[in-house]
């Protein structure tokens, strides 16, 4: 074959998938937002003489050529693909699989961390609740790194010495604990929560601890067949979608969720958000810094109070037979300082319900 | 820019080379020149200014020098050429360097605060390339400005070498060959380099990072840091110098290589022959042969060894672990020299190898240390100072992670793959593999840009 043949062999299909990705790339329309990353996928910026001479022309420009890149998605699959199969990583952007479950490397456990959250924690309780003869519950909840790092040899945080350090610290609080009343079965494969409808040992646990009774016939209910959490989308591994279940009684269909921010009253399950950015926030619609679930069912007056993170919207609808009124309090939203202005004292149960990630955090916790 | 981008791969580039193809000959400087000052400018708007001041000093002190040749005016130009370029180059890059060393022997003077034009150290030693080389008769003085700038600030290596010296390129610059055989070479070149740089510096640059973030440091994790850190400073460097040598092939340039499989090196001497060779032959040409070079006395060739190294340690960056960087290989080099040079020759390859390469590693160890403290606790940390275990699970667990990407790492640093095409490219298959072999690279390289991985620019302080 002469040289000339031998060239165009080897710069033709070159030539030909960069002219049409190079095309694809400035004819495309611009999309808004990626499902699976949960995100609003950058704009084209304005060409204005300031901005192009600060140089913020030309960074939001790459923000903008990068998350509008045509076949997005195949093209993060692809990466992913190459990390995982070929260059053999064990994670993929921190996410691993184990046990045919994806799971994230936490951070490493930092006991000065956990012990100002704690802090923070006892601080709330004992100048707002304390005095009106409140009583305090602690549970940490085991994310799937605890089921799963240590056993598969996989980095991140010491469980161990985390879950000493917050029962040391904790003391103004009953301690509860979850970690024998749930496996790695009980949680999504594609995402960092628990399944609601494999939660009630745990549940009840809250509740013994609590002394309410929670007892209740659900039924199960399929939301979706096709639920790709978040870890799916992150990573953007291989993984199987998976249904999502939730879980209704008389007793939940007839209470009420009223959201401060939004001044909105809807009921436990928000099933328009089944088909929003993230399924899970079918569970009381999703992160809010205050709501208050009221239980027309019960009559005992009784009120619980949970300090809670995400993993709380799915686990509180079931602690609600045993109260009237349960108020939800995302701490990392809402600051303690309004605790008396929306949420006065009066002797309500209050259960902090947490997860690991929000207590070995530098300020997360307002 | 980088050229490990999507704004540079898929809307710079296919804009410059539309435009670069469509006009004549005589407007293809101008239109290099052009699209350079955009690239140079992407980042740092402000900067073009100094580029344009450089460029304007450098022509027409070359003018100048030409044009005075043989007379004491050509020297005096040459003079102001070589104190305004370094002066340029010494305020943008030493000044604080400077004031922080004045301020701890006593002064108290504030901090200039300067920021380092991306670049500058590599286009102000090209500047003085051509000046000197028209001084010295090496070279005729360049009478369009729009070649000189084109030559200066000619995008492939601007920000990352190699250094192209003007008596090099002098001849492409007036008449330069285009052609398919070229261009197909060149994007081979391109395709290889960015997937060096994106595939393998790149993913060798987070395990530098975990390693920085680890909270569970031990011998292990440091020896995997630094051979992590050679590997990914060797890809991402050669991969940037192939790149912009098929760039150049595709511009029609015939730039020189500037790496050789360094690795593979028997002595600390033949490593420098094989590494940043266009930077190691600036320094031999223009300041350790016009010192004496090695045809002096031994304790004047010492000095002159001391002399180039501890610039080439300042010129990789203005902090003290550079200058003993530098210092170190002018002791190692030195004893080459003097006493191990002879019965190295002697020993079997790997018995050579072997503890050049853990020199090696400690170099780069001292090279990438933020701070002197830090350089002495990564290098005690090789040598199991400091109390550190010898293994960690965290260590053990990106061990296994990154371990084959090492192993392809090391594999690709030596002449193995390239041999091995060389044997494959007299089989008529080659020429199917080798177009669905660069696709499936260009592809991969798109899906880590696309997918935002980690994408560090190594050369800010050069």
């Amino acid at each position: 074959m002469n040289a000339k043949k031998t060239a165009y062999l080897r710069l033709l299909p070159v030539a030909i998938l960069f002219c049409g990705l190079c095309l694809f790339a400035w004819l495309k329309p611009a999309d808004d937002f990626s499902l699976t990353e949960r995100r609003p996928l950058a704009q084209m910026p304005e060409l204005k003489g300031d901005e192009v001479l600060s140089g913020d022309f030309m960074t939001d420009f790459e923000d903008y050529a990068t998350d509008q890149f045509p076949l997005r998605e195949p093209f993060r699959k692809l990466k992913s693909f190459i990390q995982f199969n070929l260059l053999g990583q064990k994670d993929v952007n921190d996410i691993y699989i184990a046990q045919g479950s994806a799971a994230k490397i936490e951070d490493p456990f930092n006991e000065k961390w956990v012990q100002q959250n704690a802090q923070k924690l006892q601080a709330v309780f004992e100048s707002h609740f304390q005095a009106g003869g409140s009583k305090a519950f602690f549970a940490l909840i085991p994310d799937k790194g605890f089921y799963l790092a240590d056993k598969y040899g996989y980095p991140g945080m010491d469980h161990k010495a985390m879950w000493e350090a917050v029962e040391q610290n904790t003391g103004f609080a009953q301690w509860i604990d979850l970690t024998g009343r749930l496996d790695i079965t009980d949680y999504y494969t594609t995402d960092s929560h628990w399944r609601q409808e494999c939660i009630g040992e745990a549940a009840q646990a809250l509740a013994d601890a609590l002394g309410v009774d929670i007892s209740q016939v659900y039924t199960e209910n399929l939301a979706r067949e096709d639920f790709a959490g978040v870890y799916a989308g992150q990573s953007a591994l291989p993984l199987p979608a998976e249904p999502m279940y939730y879980l209704t009684s008389e007793v939940l269909n007839g209470a009420t969720v009223f959201d401060f921010e939004t001044n909105k009253t809807t009921g436990i399950y928000d099933l328009e958000e089944l088909w929003g950015r993230d399924p899970y926030d079918l569970f009381l619609s999703g992160a809010a810094a205050l709501q208050v679930i009221e239980n027309p069912a019960c009559d005992t007056g009784r009120e619980l109070v949970i300090f809670r993170d995400s993993f709380g919207s799915s686990m509180a609808p079931l602690l609600v037979p045993g109260y009237s009124k349960v108020t939800l309090v995302d701490l990392r939203y809402f600051s303690s300082m309004l605790l008396p202005q929306f949420v006065p004292a009066q002797g309500q149960d209050v259960l902090f319900l947490l997860s690991p990630g929000i207590l070995n955090s530098v300020n997360l916790i307002k | 820019m980088l050229f490990s981008s999507i704004p540079f791969a898929y809307y710079f580039l296919p804009a410059v080379l539309v435009l670069y193809f469509l006009v004549p000959f005589r407007f293809k400087n101008a239109v290099l020149l052009a699209f350079s000052l955009v690239f140079y400018g992407w980042g740092e708007p402000v900067y073009l200014i100094l580029m344009t001041l450089s460029i304007l000093m450098g022509w027409v002190f070359g003018l100048l020098i030409g044009k005075y040749r043989g007379t004491k005016r050509a020297k005096l130009f040459l003079t102001a050429s070589v104190v305004t370029s370094l002066g340029l180059l010494g305020w943008f890059k030493y000044a604080d360097f400077a004031v922080e060393n004045l301020n701890a022997l006593g002064l108290n003077l504030a901090l200039p605060r300067v920021a380092l034009p991306i670049g500058i150290s590599f286009y102000t030693f090209q500047i003085l390339s051509y000046t000197i080389d028209v001084y010295r008769g090496n070279a005729e003085s360049q009478k369009s400005l729009v070649n000189f700038g084109a030559y200066v600030s000619m995008f492939p290596q601007l920000i990352a070498g190699p250094i192209v010296r003007y008596a090099d390129v002098a001849r492409q610059l007036e008449s330069r060959e285009h052609s398919v055989e070229k261009a197909s070479l060149g994007v081979r070149r391109f395709v290889i380099g960015l997937a060096k740089k994106v595939l393998i510096a790149n993913q060798l640059g987070q395990l530098i990072e975990l390693y920085r973030a680890s909270s569970q440091p031990s011998v292990l994790f440091v020896w995997m840091y630094a051979a992590a850190f050679a590997l990914q400073i060797y890809f991402d460097f050669s991969g940037y110098s192939y790149m912009a040598i098929g760039l150049g092939k595709i511009f029609g340039f015939d730039l020189l290589e500037n790496f050789n499989y360094p690795f593979i090196s028997r002595s600390i001497s033949e490593f420098w022959r094989r590494w940043h060779m266009s930077l190691g032959g600036w320094f031999r040409d223009y300041v350790y042969i016009p010192l004496g070079g090695n045809r002096v006395k031994p304790l004047r060739y010492v000095f002159n060894v001391l002399a180039v190294w501890a610039l080439t340690g300042l010129w990789h960056g203005a902090a003290w672990n550079f200058v003993l960087w530098g210092l170190l290989f002018a002791a190692l080099l030195t004893a080459e020299k003097f006493l191990l040079g002879k019965a190295m020759a002697k020993l079997p390859g790997w018995l050579v190898r072997v503890p050049i390469l853990v020199v090696l590693l400690i170099s780069f160890v001292l090279f990438n240390a933020s701070s002197l403290s830090q350089a002495a606790a990564d290098v005690g940390g090789m040598l199991g100072l400091g109390g550190l275990p010898a293994v960690s699970a965290e260590s053990l667990y990106y061990l296994r992670s990154y371990g084959l990407l090492l192993v392809m790492a090391v594999v690709g640093a030596t002449p193995l793959v390239k041999n091995l095409a060389l044997r494959l490219e007299k089989g008529k298959a080659f020429a199917i593999l080798e177009p669905v072999v660069l696709c499936a690279l260009l592809l991969a390289v798109t899906a880590f840009l696309v997918g935002g991985s980690f994408n560090p620019f190594l050369y800010f302080r050069f």
